[in-house]
């Protein structure tokens, strides 16, 4: 019957197998397309998206493994804040918000490090997010 | 030129995988032609120069989403009984099965359902939504001596249960309406 392939499907050894595998090459992607978000496609977004599904890939695992919700949404909340703060650092430097705080005038070695920065804490908090999200979905309703 | 057919022949086979989609009656059939639906989606969003978009498209429309399905799938199979008896009328043992276990158990075999049964203190349950997914509550009432198996009104299944408990004497069907539940 169907309802018993969804329920072996979390037990199945070749799809744990599969996803220890797999598991740090997305992790390893993810990080990829975040911190080369400013020169390549993707950025933030998708590269925290593909964070997330790596890391949901360990429910596969280990279900048990992701334990403290609250503190994933602690973390996310301060994320929130560094990321309004690094947009604010322009006021000091240039008296504009949420612009480079680098001055125009230095090269883009240097005028980089503003997007590098906004794209990992935006990546990372949309990673926290997602598996937030979907973490409670899963133990909805389970003690 | 040739990138141009590539594209065109994505656009027919989204077409057909979205009428797929519509037609099939099967969900996990469904789910999978949902992961393929987005993954035809970004190579012609790659095909249109919309890489970002398309790596967007697969992390979340070919991974995301079909595991909520699969999970929300998973979950619609299970039904939950929640116990405040203390005899061995829900039972399972394997040398003295309860007379409400084997009722019960035959009602979720016909259904092909995944019976859950929990026994409970008052205080013990956890979880955010957990009174309002209780499927069944068992209890015994005190004066009659019968078992009483409370659901929802809402639900189809209270009829057939119902119907299946007709000539039992010691049990009785009791339907509330949506909201009660909350125990």
């Amino acid at each position: 019957m169907i309802y018993e392939e969804v329920i072996t499907l979390k037990t199945s050894r070749i799809l744990i197998c599969i996803s220890r595998l797999l598991y740090p090459f997305m992790l390893l992607f993810g990080f990829y397309i975040i911190i080369n978000g400013h020169t390549s496609p993707g950025g933030g977004f998708q590269g925290g998206a593909i964070l997330a599904t790596a890391i949901l890939i360990t429910y596969f695992i280990d279900p048990d493994r992701i334990t403290n919700l609250n503190l994933l949404i602690k973390i996310e909340k301060v994320l929130f804040i560094l990321i309004l703060v690094i947009g604010s650092i322009s006021f000091f430097t240039k008296n504009v918000f949420f612009t480079n705080f680098i001055s125009i005038e230095s090269s883009t070695t240097y005028k980089k490090i503003f997007l590098i920065a906004l794209n990992f804490f935006i990546g990372i908090k949309v990673a926290l997010g997602l598996v937030t999200v979907f973490s409670t979905f899963i133990k909805e309703g389970r003690s | 030129m040739n990138a141009m057919i590539i594209a065109d022949s994505l656009q027919i086979l989204l077409i057909i995988i979205a009428a797929v989609i519509v037609i099939s009656k099967d969900n996990l059939q469904m789910v999978v032609f949902f992961a393929v639906f987005s993954l035809v989606t970004a190579s012609l969003y790659y095909f249109n120069q919309a890489p970002d978009v398309a790596l967007a498209e697969v992390a979340i429309g070919s991974a995301i989403m079909p595991l909520i399905f699969i999970i929300s799938i998973s979950r619609q199979r299970e039904f939950i009984v929640i116990s405040h008896v203390n005899d061995e009328f829900l039972s399972n043992h394997t040398y003295k099965i309860g007379k409400g276990y084997e009722l019960l158990s035959e009602f979720t075999r016909h259904y092909g359902l995944k019976l859950k049964i929990y026994k409970s203190e008052l205080g013990s349950l956890k979880g955010i939504f957990r009174s309002r997914n209780v499927d069944l509550i068992v209890e015994k009432c005190p004066s009659t001596h019968r078992y009483l198996l409370k659901g929802k009104e809402s639900s189809i299944l209270m009829n057939k249960l119902e119907q299946m408990t007709e000539n039992e004497p010691l049990i009785e069907v009791i339907k509330i309406r949506e909201g009660e539940t909350d125990d």
